[in-house]
């Protein structure tokens, strides 16, 4: 078909004019609304997080555009938005280990100006635990304040352990040397073990836990019934393994900035992690938090590993699923457990700062977090933590959604309790790579867990690996700091 | 139409195309090749250097880990070969035949090719799940156990090149078909004059003539099993440990959580280069057949 010349420039011209006009309107364009976009978790969070948004916006005009994003992607994508400085999102989740690097990198706003500017009744900021506070700040500047805390503990039947026969049971197994393996490590207080967990007095450590893993699998000879559900997937093993190391005292760094990963509490934590793994239900080298909640809802385990506590609402349904059942949880064993929070920060880009200052404000201040407990979240607030209305033993009808906030409370107090100066918070959680380096013990931690690699050769990959991507030196870096090599600030 | 605008209308209509080319192909490859001589990260406030041939000899001497991934990249390759070219020709075979509603069968074998890797991986994932997925009752149903088929680094990889079977054997034998359909019947008419039996025939008549074709629909999954990402991230996340973590998967990984784009860049580039190496001297071999 022939088109003739004046058709086609005739086409031409339209295309020009579209095009002119679709920049125009880009360049020129201004929403007459305040908004501010909010990059956060979808699913739950997103529902959560739209319903309560609504309620800041009647109250200040300014609308939230909730943006849910993939868990297992929402970091790539605010860094890749924060990296190219576009200002897409003005408000970032933030998690505790990228904190600094984000910091560093000159991705994040000063919020220590906006604190000092606003109304202490508005922003109540010593109310936020204590811990958040060390782990949202760098060089001395807070970047981000906490609205919703996954500090771990450890989740159990009650039922199980109040259970006289299976206590009597345990007893006879605990007190009979020859009842047990005899080249297992016995170390323990057998008779107060299986109620230890329950006894605020005592902080259990990880032999005894490992001995009751044990005692339920193997001893209580129940089919159904494993020792121990752990999220050792390519997720949250690292976690685990974390939680172990700090609550034997050992730790990514020493008080020097060496690498740690490998000394003895790092590999004595990492084999306690495999042999708890011979507790726990087939599948757990696949399983992340979800799958853990599924087999406590199911009756398969009688406690977890190191988990998150704001699991609660979750595995409280275990008592609609199992006649009987009384879930209850407590602080992690070993008295230190991951801790971590989502925390809200404002992106250096945003064009809208004053705006998503007030949005942070008023979710993470003492007003939207009562709100934000009311609506089942696990907030990071003293104040709320420990407000009565939330305790059960005054109001029985929050059990459901707050009755881990006790839990909550005295992790972060055991933290500040036992940590050693230098520990306060964990010289990783200061590093301008830790983000890197949580994702490489990700990997190594799995490889470990899944038998690709024995603890002490994982765990010295794992050191090297921390090496390298620290940059101390080439080809084979050192595992300790290289003369010249800039300390992380300590605030 | 004036004689000017005639010169110039074909560049003018090849423009749009040569924009795209450019754009989308040739300017990411000049710009990878400039980041692959540099330290970039981007979460690094530090200005990026120019490092020379530093990300290269760190790649070939120095990273353990992707030469693992080079590995597995290749286990990978060959599992789903393996697998999908003989799967292929036999579902090819099969839809050949004038049977009762073929055009149905073909369009529900051709399913699998329409389904976004991302969004069917997280079936798969839920599938080969060890409490409740459906392929463990399966497989426990017929064989008494199952395989922990994502949490067993020895079942992890089996367990993405069953899925990537599944999905692209369709196209294998799609192609396959295409190819069987073309095939002359006088050959086949004069082998069972001389007594040929069915097996005879496949070995002495279809394998030859199908040979150039199945070295093409080979190439085609090679080159894109190579490159696979996708159901790797959805069924496995690179897991158990690094089980399943391929190549691609490790440029994913120090590309876009490491954000290391100077190191990330070199063993792409390095990637880009065994895949144009692999694919032209397969092609070649290919159009010998």
């Amino acid at each position: 078909m022939a088109v003739s010349r004046k058709t086609m420039w005739g086409i031409v011209a339209v295309i020009i004019v579209i095009i002119i006009v679709a920049a125009v309107a880009v360049i020129f364009y201004r929403p007459a609304e305040r908004k501010v976009t909010w990059a956060t978790i979808a699913g739950f969070y997103t529902d959560w997080a739209e319903t309560i948004s609504e309620n800041f916006t009647t109250k200040t005009g300014i609308k939230v555009d909730v943006i849910g994003i993939d868990y297992s992607v929402m970091y790539e994508k605010q860094m890749i938005e924060l990296a190219g400085k576009t200002g897409a999102y003005d408000i970032v989740t933030i998690e505790t280990m990228c904190l600094a690097e984000w910091a560093n990198a000159g991705w994040l706003a000063n919020l220590s100006t906006y604190i000092a500017k606003t109304p202490e009744a508005d922003i109540n900021f010593t109310d936020i635990l204590e811990h958040y506070r060390w782990l949202l700040r760098w060089n001395g500047t807070t970047y981000g304040l906490p609205y919703y805390t996954y500090d771990q503990g450890v989740h159990y039947r009650a039922d199980i352990f109040e259970n006289t026969t299976i206590k009597q049971w345990y007893h006879a197994w605990a007190t009979t040397p020859a009842l047990r393996n005899p080249t297992y490590e016995d170390t323990v207080n057998w008779p107060i073990v299986l109620t230890e967990l329950r006894k605020p007095n005592h902080q259990m450590n990880w032999s005894e836990f490992e001995n009751m893993a044990r005692f339920f699998f193997e001893e209580t000879r129940d089919p159904v019934l494993y020792g121990v559900g752990l999220m050792a997937g390519p997720v949250e093993s690292n976690d685990e393994w974390m939680a172990i190391m700090w609550g034997l005292g050992g730790d990514h760094f020493n008080s020097t900035y060496a690498i740690t990963v490998n000394a003895t509490q790092s590999v004595r934590a990492m084999e306690i992690y495999m042999r708890l793994l011979k507790y726990a239900p087939p599948g757990a080298l696949a399983s992340s938090y979800d799958e853990v909640v599924a087999q406590m809802r199911a009756g398969k385990i009688p406690m977890t590993g190191p988990f998150y506590l704001d699991q609660w609402p979750n595995m409280v349904k275990t008592e609609d699923s199992i006649s009987g059942a009384k879930m209850e949880c407590a602080t992690p064993v070993g008295g230190r457990g991951y801790i971590g929070c989502f925390a809200l920060g404002i992106d250096a880009a945003s064009k809208r700062k004053d705006d998503a200052w007030e949005f942070l404000k008023w979710l993470t201040g003492p007003t939207g977090q009562y709100s934000f407990a009311k609506g089942g979240g696990t907030t990071c607030r003293k104040s709320v933590l420990l407000n009565p209305e939330f305790d059960p033993a005054v109001n029985p009808a929050t059990r459901r959604y707050t009755a881990h906030y006790k839990a909550v409370w005295n992790a972060s107090q055991l933290w500040l309790q036992t940590a050693p100066t230098w520990q306060k918070p964990p010289r990783v959680f200061k590093i301008p790579v830790a983000g890197k380096m949580y994702l490489e013990s990700k990997i190594t931690i799995g490889a470990i867990a899944a038998g690709q690699l024995t603890p002490k050769g994982g765990l010295d990959k794992l050191a090297l690996a921390y090496a390298t991507i620290l940059g101390w030196g080439y080809p084979v870096p050192s595992q300790t700091p290289p003369a010249g090599w800039q300390r992380p600030p300590e605030d | 139409m004036g004689i000017k605008t005639e010169k110039y209308m074909p560049f003018l209509l090849v423009l749009p195309a040569l924009i795209m080319v450019f754009g989308l192909t040739l300017y990411p490859l000049f710009h990878a090749l400039y980041y692959s001589t540099r330290d970039t990260d981007l979460t690094s406030p530090i200005p990026d250097t120019f490092i020379g041939i530093n990300n290269y000899r760190k790649m070939l001497n120095f990273d353990p880990t992707l030469s693992d991934a080079y590995v597995r990249s290749l286990t990978f390759t060959a599992g789903c070969l393996a697998l999908q070219i003989p799967l292929g020709l036999g579902i090819a075979l099969l839809l050949n035949r004038p049977i009762r509603g073929h055009r149905i069968f073909r369009a529900i074998f051709a399913l699998p090719l329409v389904v976004a890797p991302i969004a069917i991986g997280q079936i798969w994932r839920m599938m080969y799940h060890y409490e409740f997925g459906i392929i463990k009752y399966l497989v426990s149903s017929v064989f008494g156990t199952s395989p922990n088929w994502t949490a067993d680094p020895n079942w992890a990889m089996v367990s993405i090149i069953i899925y990537d079977t599944w999905q692209w054997t369709p196209f294998v034998a799609l192609i396959l078909l295409a190819g069987l359909q073309g095939l002359l019947p006088e050959p086949y008419e004069s082998a069972t004059i001389y007594g040929a039996s069915a097996i005879q025939k496949f070995r002495y008549i279809t394998l030859p003539k199908m040979r150039p074709l199945i070295g093409l629909a080979a190439i085609f999954r090679m080159i894109d099993t190579l490159k696979t990402w996708d159901p790797i991230w959805a069924i496995t996340w690179g897991g158990p440990g690094q089980a399943t973590e391929t190549l691609s998967y490790y440029l994913y990984r120090i590309g876009f959580r490491y954000f290391w784009v100077g190191y990330a860049s070199a063993v792409s580039l390095v990637f880009l280069y065994i895949v144009i190496v692999i694919s032209t001297v397969a092609l070649k071999k290919g159009a010998k057949l």
